[in-house]
């Protein structure tokens, strides 16, 4: 009898580790894919963070909600930088110059929306911007957004 | 058979035990997974705030030590980078350099977190501190200031009293009297850009405070607005000649503007607008700005071409004089002046009028002569004495390749009833024929020589450069100044932050250096 009754539990528990099982690896290729995505963007919005920070000043008229050019440092050294959303639609790339818009190398490749840069000015000088990443993952979409004040604009 | 279903019955003890441990384990496995997944998240989030973190604390430390240099400069550094030393700051420990180069003061920061024994992440920050900017205008004047027939004034032009613009004249900037007029001479044009001097995004603005108001002549043009405006207190109308805007002589002047007036507006066109008899302000008065000598201030390594060096050189800097500190310094011209660098400050014991009957020479006793002059680097002259710069000609640099910025700072202070004009006088700094400063390339601002003249006495230069010569770069600041025929200028921002004006520093630039 009770062999019959574990057999019983032991087919149901079978049924449901297989069904686990079968729902992990889903879920484990969906998490990954998520650690992945929400990584790239989060070195992405770091560097960027990190060159915005040292920025002096933003080329208004070279700059968009989906391009941005500015003037900052790499190692102590000025450059001219531009990062842009290339694509014509989702998944977009953000793209990063250090070279005033030659050779752009990829950095981002999942994006949603091209939307990615919003200036606030004082006088007619942009001193923050707000960078928004939105990341598309397998399943969602994930937000990372910062704020970053230039530290050397000229305001 | 009844025996063999019995022992079935017997081996079948056990089994829910089996299933259970297994189940137990299949479970555990996922939660350990779960729960490595979950870990692995928040390990990803928590480095990047500690990531953070380490810039929040290197930042600390860049506040720490201005904080400190603010109290004394001279201070200490408590947790030099050469050292094992750390401070504690901002969640973390950090360890500072700062080193004084002319007028800056350069930070350096490396934010260790949590420890530095132990650190997670570093991160290095270099921070430059200079005095906060007081030279904004081309010309400054606390009196009346004429700027000569032909002048080219690339910048501002601020009086307190009134401007006489002469004919011809051209000034890509503003024109600002607060409390008195502005008259401009037939053919005198303010403008907001001139690419040849390549001057652009001024405002072209002529904007009095004074009763006089604007007046004009034929051929004036005024790229900007013109603002006639008065004291608070003053009843505007649009009939009455004080702080009006008009034109003398008949014809007509060009406001490409607004033109704006509390008293009338007579002979204008072009403008966008014209409103007249209505209350303007007046331009706030701005303050000359005042120097205030501190020998910490500056560079005293014994390596730094720029560090102080006085005349008299025994005793604290600035409270000792001495009846011969011109003269000393003077031979010391006479040595270098082919390739002068550095900072020097000359304090002369009962400063007597300068000489101009005598020919300015490193000889001379009664002015500090940088007559002939060669920079090989910055160069800011302090002192008490008046200082001629002669007959010279054109101040450049040893090479191309060298710029330098030039400071005359004299607080000399000619006696009472004396005059100082373009043939020269009682003044605090006078130069003869043709001085310029060569600026390089006027549309290469980082280039050549600047020149910043600043005296709380009077200023005049008689002939500008030769024909042809691109104005000289730079600013001046008198408390009156009179300037011949064609001495021109173009203003130039490296000389808009000196030390000695305002104690406080601002912070101009923010790095972040790899480690």
């Amino acid at each position: 009898m009770e062999l019959a009754v574990t057999m019983m539990v032991m087919g149901i528990v079978a049924s449901a580790v297989m069904a686990v099982a079968m729902r992990t690896f889903t879920t484990t290729a969906t998490i990954t894919n998520r650690r992945d995505v929400l990584a790239d963007g989060r070195i992405a919005l770091d560097r960027l963070s990190k060159q915005l920070r040292q920025g002096e000043w933003v080329d208004q008229t070279g700059s968009t909600a989906s391009s941005i050019t500015f003037s900052g440092y790499i190692d102590g050294q000025p450059q001219t930088i531009v990062w842009e959303v290339t694509g014509t639609s989702a998944p977009y790339t953000l793209e990063e110059s250090q070279l005033g818009g030659a050779n752009l190398v990829p950095i981002l490749s999942s994006l949603t929306d091209s939307n990615v840069f919003t200036y606030t000015t004082q006088g007619d000088v942009v001193d923050q911007v707000n960078v928004r990443l939105s990341l598309g993952t397998k399943t969602s979409t994930i937000l990372l957004s910062t704020d970053v004040e230039l530290r050397n604009a000229d305001t | 058979m009844i025996q063999l279903i019995r022992r079935l019955q017997r081996e079948e003890e056990g089994y829910s035990l089996v299933i259970a441990i297994l189940l137990l384990s299949v479970m555990m496995v996922l939660l350990v997974v779960a729960l490595d997944a979950g870990n692995a998240s928040l390990g990803q989030s928590s480095k990047s705030l500690e990531w953070s973190k380490a810039l929040t604390v290197a930042e600390a430390g860049a506040n720490d030590s201005i904080t400190r240099l603010g109290e004394n400069r001279t201070a200490a550094d408590p947790c030099a980078m050469s050292t094992s030393t750390v401070c504690t700051g901002g969640g973390g420990e950090y360890q500072l350099a700062w080193t004084q180069s002319g007028s800056k003061i350069i930070v350096t920061s490396i934010g260790y977190y949590p420890t530095k024994t132990a650190p997670k992440f570093t991160r290095e920050i270099q921070v430059t501190y200079e005095p906060v900017p007081a030279f904004r205008y081309a010309i400054f004047s606390q009196t009346a200031l004429t700027i000569q027939n032909g002048a080219r004034i690339m910048g501002d032009i601020y009086s307190d009293g009134a401007v006489d613009v002469g004919g011809g004249a051209e000034i890509c900037g503003s024109v600002l009297s607060s409390a008195g007029g502005v008259t401009l001479q037939n053919g005198s044009e303010v403008l907001t850009a001139d690419p040849a001097y390549a001057c652009s995004g001024k405002s072209g603005k002529v904007w009095t405070g004074g009763p006089t108001g604007i007046v004009g002549a034929s051929n004036v043009t005024i790229s900007g607005d013109a603002i006639a405006g008065a004291p608070s207190t003053t009843t505007c109308s649009a009939l009455s000649s004080n702080y009006a805007i008009g034109v003398s002589g008949g014809g007509s002047m060009t406001v490409n503007g607004a033109a704006k007036a509390c008293g009338s507006i007579s002979g204008v066109t072009g403008a966008t607008s014209m409103i007249a008899g209505t209350a303007s302000s007046a331009p706030v008065p701005v303050s000359f700005p005042q120097f205030v000598f501190d020998p910490n201030s500056y560079p005293s390594s014994g390596t730094d071409p720029l560090r102080l060096q006085c005349y008299p050189s025994g005793g604290t800097c600035g409270s000792n004089d001495s009846s011969t500190a011109i003269g000393d310094f003077n031979a010391y011209i006479a040595v270098h002046k082919t390739s002068l660098t550095g900072t020097f400050a000359v304090w002369q014991r009962a400063a007597q009028p300068m000489s101009t009957s005598q020919v300015c020479s490193t000889s001379s006793v009664t002015q500090i002569c940088l007559d002939g002059v060669t920079l090989g680097g910055d160069f800011t002259l302090i002192t008490n004495a008046p200082v001629d710069f002669g007959n010279t000609s054109t101040i450049s640099t040893t090479s191309s390749s060298v710029s330098a910025d030039m400071t005359v700072v004299s607080t000399y202070q000619p006696t009472s009833g004396t005059t100082c004009d373009t043939n020269g006088g009682d003044c605090s700094i006078y130069g003869q024929n043709s001085v310029e400063f060569d600026g390089g390339d006027v549309s290469i601002p980082d280039d050549g020589v600047v020149g910043l003249l600043y005296t709380t006495g009077k200023m005049a230069f008689k002939n500008g450069p030769q024909n042809g010569a691109d104005p000289g770069e730079g600013a001046l600041y008198a408390a009156s100044m009179d300037l011949k025929n064609g001495y021109d200028i173009v203003y130039n921002s490296r000389i808009e932050r000196v030390l000695g004006f305002g104690t406080t520093y601002e912070r101009t630039l923010w790095q972040e250096l790899n480690l």
